[in-house]
């Protein structure tokens, strides 16, 4: 076999790997296994949150505060869902993928319930829109690809 | 070359890791590749690019062609586990 079908073997190898996805409009957990991967446990949710008034005025802070308590609300939610999927798989994934915005994932991650599953998350960050089931179900084609960088002649 | 562009969008400025398409610091530019689609794309980067040397490595394998040469990533899913 080539090595560039070593590689691409190396990539589709039959592993557990968790997804956890969080923007403020939504979230999704899964657990994917086999080669290829099927989704073996998921859940996905949204809490409401406003988007930033634009007004000026006493009413900018109100709105914005309560911005805040909705954002607040929607990441522990989403830490929530993931402790209620990804934890009972914690002994046996071999990776986590996170995705969705880096500000909320922050914030859902830092859950100390979730510590014995992000010790596994990799660097690799899925830049996805709001987290339906189907943006989880497509999931293994973003963090199965290979990367490639580039470069010019050295 | 024909590149294929993915989606490159991030919320914030603190991404650590470039994203597919992205130029990267040292200028160059990350492309994403399925795995079933890997074999056909570097036969197709060498048919362009002429003869390639191979330069394994622990996490990444070098593709070096007489214009270009690629860092071939493994997937940053599993741990530990290095190219064999």
């Amino acid at each position: 076999m080539s090595l560039a079908g070593l590689i691409a073997a190396h990539a589709a190898a039959d592993r557990t790997v968790g997804v956890f996805l969080v923007r403020l409009g939504g979230f999704a957990a899964g657990v994917f296994t086999g080669s290829p991967p099927r989704l073996v446990s998921s859940k996905v949710g949204s809490r409401l949150v406003h988007g930033r008034s634009a007004a000026g005025g006493t009413s900018q802070h109100r709105f914005a505060r309560r911005r805040e308590n909705q954002a607040t609300a929607a990441i522990a939610a989403a830490a929530d869902t993931a402790v209620k999927v990804l934890v009972p798989y914690a002994e046996r994934l071999d990776a986590v993928v996170l995705g969705g915005d880096r500000k909320a994932i922050t914030g859902a991650q830092a859950d100390s319930r979730l510590r014995p599953v992000m010790k596994h998350a990799v660097d690799r960050f899925l830049t996805v829109p709001d987290p339906r089931l189907a943006v989880l179900r497509d999931t293994p084609r973003l963090f199965l690809a290979v990367r490639i960088h580039l470069t010019g002649p050295a | 070359m024909r590149w294929r562009r993915l989606v490159a969008e991030d919320t914030t400025a603190a991404a650590s890791v470039p994203e597919a398409g992205q130029g990267a610091a040292d200028g160059g530019r990350w492309v994403e590749v399925a795995p079933e689609r890997l074999a056909r794309w570097v036969a197709t980067f060498a048919e362009r690019h002429g003869a390639i040397s191979v330069e394994p490595g622990r996490l990444a394998v070098t593709f070096r062609a007489v214009r270009r040469s690629l860092p071939c990533l493994r997937r940053p899913g599993a741990p530990g586990q290095g190219i064999r």
